[in-house]
């Protein structure tokens, strides 16, 4: 029963670039985006594979399905049904064609993120006719809506091939706004589209900056680390047993208020660090400033927020399964001993975590393989461990150190291990604690097959040497990689990802460089077939 | 490690609550094809010794079937023992294995790849690192056979956590189970048209039409991989056009929609009353119900992790063989739930149960990841005669894994016969017109033996 780690598997370069459809985030922000100022319904589309890297873009999975086309039925009808025809900004006589032929054309471009070509304009304005005589203009701009929100030219990233080999303006400026925005291009990339400039590396750079500049940026900046480091996975505590730290939360009190606001900490933290902060890795890996909220000052961090702590406002993102869309998140700094970057937050120590104790595999897991890149081969089987309850382990470390007592686990589980066992000084909840079951907590580990190899005393120890490691920082770049081309990498990508794997690490990990550089590689630009 | 008294509570439960009809319904000759199909899985498998019973003392190693009507609730298996009020429409079947699953090669998890075989009868298919099932699901299968034009074609419904997909309208392209009770409220009944439907509505096919002339337009243009999906949309388009023209003239009294739930049982429960209103109208006809992991604290053991607590120790802690005894056994209950739900509403000379196979089963034999000892029971349908405990030799000269490291020297009968079995009951013949058989014929075991795994389980006709 062999364990082995590696670098991730390459896919055999044949076979063409797999076609994308939009993410649940980039639906409902291209609806928010084409009809502003109008309440659109709720987007929620199937669940949908996770990729390498725990990323949902990954267009190798993305089939139609049944409860797919249903959901794309059902969202177009409640779209449609939200519009009235003052959403088109008519100021013009809507019962004239005259009128509402060039407003729904106008529409039409946005919708499909290019201009139309002539029989599908005249499709689309002779089907509209055909409604408009039947039940007039509002419900005939409706049904039009429906049609075009339907079709392939919305619902999927089409890179229909140039002569060239190259990918097209329009479809350069929806790759371009669906990776750093996760929503369609807005007016001055469209009109970089039609005039055939957005091409050019020099605009193509000075739109990146652009937009990075952009609150749509940030969003999506959180979301790619959402999937990335699982921050939607949420615990499923004993609340008996943690009714004290938690003041005796309900049901609700806990799933609905509570795991909501570990839900988006992590996320408020990805955006402050990267978009107000220095901006680096490192920093999300090992900063103390946090935003968090009094619930998990209490419950988690045991720190009073200071009655002058600035705050912030987050607006949930998408989709809306709450009613409270907004919350407010304190910067504090918390204890350096204790608390170092992403890893040391409520969100990923007590998703990572049985309902009492924490899971120093679950989290061993995660840092190596989204942090590591390292990929573990799935042994034969798993044998239960026998002398478990025979030996009394004392504590949490000791039940889980079966796995490397026994031959068969020990490969696996000494990697997995000795990058998990250090965050024993969190709970379940993430709370700091100095005892397991009334015995000395022991959070020392090891890092294997990384640059910065060797013993630490604890999680901070170990996420500060993380922080500083250039295999890290390769594995990011990978990470980031894998995201904007929304499939697997494979060996055409090698050399354009170690170009910039090595401009990542000079440039001492800078997250916004990345995106840019990202923006300018070839595949991302180039590519339509391989 | 806290023992709670579960099964009395069940058994309680099932007296008072779960008695089937006093009026016996008419007896009907079996061998008649069901209307309807309902896969219940549920997951890491049952504690055996618990799980199969022998009330007569019959050989384990010979064929042998047991008229369940006059068992005692005794007699019955702890785990089986909520299905006891009716097992008269019950077929419990001993003997089976999923042997191809401890021959298949692919880098996956145990618990992966029986998810992916077990309704799709061949092996695994790794993309880009997940393991898919390599061919169409028997529910989907059977879905092409059964299921209206105008209607939704098949239903798969989660509870709890449930794996991503145990379903695959065809080769490596599952079909995700929505754990959502209103959306699948949604689903089932969300484009029923009523009285007052606007052109909104009324017009949607129409503009499904119009869509699809865009997909059939743009494909051929698109690269081959581009242009299988879009014709796949394609495809699925056309489906959902004649639906939604059928359900807009469907007569059918939705129940109320559902608000989000997160109580594993309550969840069941609403999605079970679903279904049945929707069978009872005829809007679906194949329907999966895929039961996530059991969570601790509605087994009775809060605060502990039932899949590496307890299903993972049972051969070595006998407190977790309790556990998940209990554990099947509330399983158990909830096919007794969904059994009777059907069995209240009147259908021809009998009621819906009688018109409706159930088939539970799930990804693995045991919580240690046997292959070995498949449960599996059948419910309701007259495809054959049930009231019956079928128990097989395991003959199958197949070395199987086992958790302690041995090998097993024979295991029970291949799980393709069942689904052979399963469509053979529907009718169902693949496109030559010859019976339809899973695709997996033999398996090769380490010794380069071919071992057969056609055919149908002869003792259920």
């Amino acid at each position: 029963m062999g364990c082995s780690a590696d670098e991730p598997p390459q896919v055999t370069a044949a076979e063409p670039s797999p076609l994308a459809h939009l993410t649940p985030e980039q639906y409902a922000n291209t609806l928010r985006d084409l009809f502003p100022g109008v309440d659109m319904p709720e987007v929620e589309l199937p669940a949908q594979l996770e990729g390498a890297g725990g990323f949902e873009n990954n267009a190798v999975f993305m089939q139609p399905t049944a409860p797919f086309i249903e959901a794309y039925a059902r969202t177009a009808l409640e779209a449609s049904e939200a519009l009235s025809l003052e959403a088109l900004g008519l100021d013009c006589d809507a019962s004239s064609a005259a009128c509402i032929h060039p407003a729904l054309l106008e529409l039409a471009e946005r919708v499909w993120r290019r201009p139309l070509r002539e029989s599908e304009a005249s499709a689309l304005l002779a089907d509209y006719d055909q409604w408009a005589a039947s039940y007039g203009p509002q419900v005939a701009m409706q049904l039009s809506v429906q049609l075009l929100l339907q079709a392939p030219d919305f619902l999927y990233l089409l890179a229909e091939p140039t002569p060239s080999g190259e990918l097209d303006g329009w479809a350069l400026a929806s790759r371009l706004s669906y990776f750093l925005w996760d929503t369609m291009p807005d007016a001055e990339l469209f009109g970089l589209a039609r005039d055939g400039e957005i091409g050019q590396a020099q605009t193509l750079e000075q739109q990146a900056r652009r937009m990075l500049d952009d609150p749509r940026a940030r969003q999506a900046l959180a979301n790619l680390h959402r999937q990335l480091f699982d921050f939607d996975e949420l615990s499923t505590i004993d609340l008996g047993y943690y009714a004290e730290a938690l003041d005796g939360a309900s049901p609700t009190d806990y799933y609905v208020h509570y795991l909501q606001q570990v839900r988006y900490e992590p996320e408020v933290f990805v955006i402050q660090h990267v978009f107000e902060g220095e901006g680096r890795l490192s920093s999300l890996l090992s900063s103390n400033r946090a935003w968090i909220t009094p619930d998990t000052a209490r419950a988690v961090y045991g720190v009073e927020i200071p009655a002058d702590a600035p705050s912030l406002t987050y607006a949930t993102p998408l989709p809306v399964l709450y009613e409270q869309p907004e919350r407010t998140f304190y910067e504090v700094e918390l204890d350096p001993s204790r608390r170092a970057g992403l890893f040391t937050l409520a969100n990923f120590l007590s998703a990572k975590a049985g309902p009492r104790q924490p899971s120093p595999v679950e989290r061993g897991l995660l840092v190596l393989e989204r942090l590591g890149c390292r990929e573990l081969h799935v042994p034969d089987d798993v044998p239960p461990l026998s002398a478990v309850e025979q030996q009394a382990p004392r504590t949490n470390r000791e039940r889980f150190a079966m796995h490397t007592e026994m031959a068969s686990c020990r490969g696996c589980h000494q990697q997995i291990d000795g990058l998990g066992f250090p965050f024993e000084h969190y709970d379940a909840l993430g709370a700091w604690r100095e005892l397991d079951n009334g015995y000395p907590v022991d959070a020392s580990g090891e890092l294997i097959g990384t640059d910065v190899d060797g013993e630490v005393e604890d999680a901070v120890e170990m996420l500060q040497r993380l922080a500083d490691s250039r295999s890290v920082h390769d594995c990011y770049a990978r990470q980031v990689y894998r995201y904007a081309i929304a499939r697997p990498e494979d060996e055409q990508d090698a050399e354009p990802l170690a170009a910039l794997q090595d401009s990542f690490w000079a440039s001492e990990g800078d997250i916004q460089q990345l995106l840019v550089d990202i923006v300018l590689s070839a595949p991302f630009r180039g590519e339509v077939l391989r | 490690m806290r023992r709670r008294h579960f099964l009395s509570t069940l058994a309680l439960a099932s007296a008072g609550l779960l008695l089937p009809p006093l009026q016996r319904r008419v007896e009907a000759s079996y061998g008649a094809a069901p209307k309807r199909l309902i896969f219940m899985t549920t997951q890491h498998g049952v504690w055996y010794p618990n799980w199969a019973f022998n009330p007569a003392g019959l050989p384990e190693d010979s064929s042998w079937s047991v008229d369940l009507a006059g068992t005692t609730v005794e007699e019955f298996s702890p785990s089986l023992a909520p299905l006891h009020p009716f097992r008269e429409q019950l077929t419990i079947l001993d003997g089976l294995s999923l042997a191809s699953g401890d021959v298949d090669p692919a880098t996956a998890l145990r618990h992966e790849i029986g998810e992916a075989q077990a309704l799709s009868g061949d092996l695994v298919e790794m993309v880009a690192g997940a393991p898919l099932a390599s061919a169409p699901t028997l529910d989907q299968l059977i879905a092409d056979h059964i299921a209206r034009p105008d209607r939704l074609r098949s239903i798969e419904i989660g509870i709890g956590q449930p794996p991503f997909s145990i379903n695959y309208r065809d080769r490596v392209q599952p079909l995700p189970a929505e754990t959502r009770p209103e959306r699948v409220w949604d689903r089932l009944f969300g484009s029923l048209g009523g009285q007052q439907a606007s052109p909104l509505r009324t017009e949607q096919a129409a503009v499904m039409q119009r869509v699809n002339a865009r997909y059939a337009e743009l494909a051929p243009r698109l690269d081959p991989d581009a242009r299988a999906k879009l014709e796949l949309h394609r495809e699925l388009l056309d489906e959902l056009d004649g639906r939604l023209a059928g359900m807009l003239v469907a007569e059918c009294e939705a129940p109320t929609r559902p608000e989000l739930s997160f109580d594993y049982g309550e969840s069941f429960s609403l999605n079970v009353q679903m279904l049945r209103a929707a069978m009872a109208c005829d809007l679906v006809r194949v329907a999966t119900f895929s039961l996530g992991t059991l969570p601790g604290e509605v087994l009775g053991y809060p605060g502990v992790d039932v899949h590496d607590e307890l299903a993972h120790q049972v051969y070595v802690d006998e407190s977790a063989a309790a556990a998940m005894t209990d554990y099947t056994a509330y399983h158990a209950a909830q096919l007794a739930e969904l059994m009777a739900a059907l069995d209240e509403v009147p259908e021809g000379e009998g009621t819906m149960l009688d018109n409706t196979l159930i088939v539970w089963i799930g990804e693995l034999g045991d919580g240690a990841h046997g292959m070995d000892r498949w449960p599996c029971v059948l419910a309701g349908g007259r495809a054959w005669a049930n009231g019956r405990l079928v128990h097989l030799p395991r003959d199958l000269p197949f070395e199987a894994w086992s958790w302690d490291g041995s090998t097993l020297p024979t295991m029970g009968r291949p799980h393709q016969r069942l689904l052979n079995s399963i469509a053979r009951a529907f009718g169902l013949e693949d496109s030559s017109g010859a019976p339809w058989e899973a695709p997996l014929r033999e398996i090769v075991d380490a010794q380069g033996r071919r071992l057969d795994c056609s055919g149908v389980i002869d003792e259920l006709f």
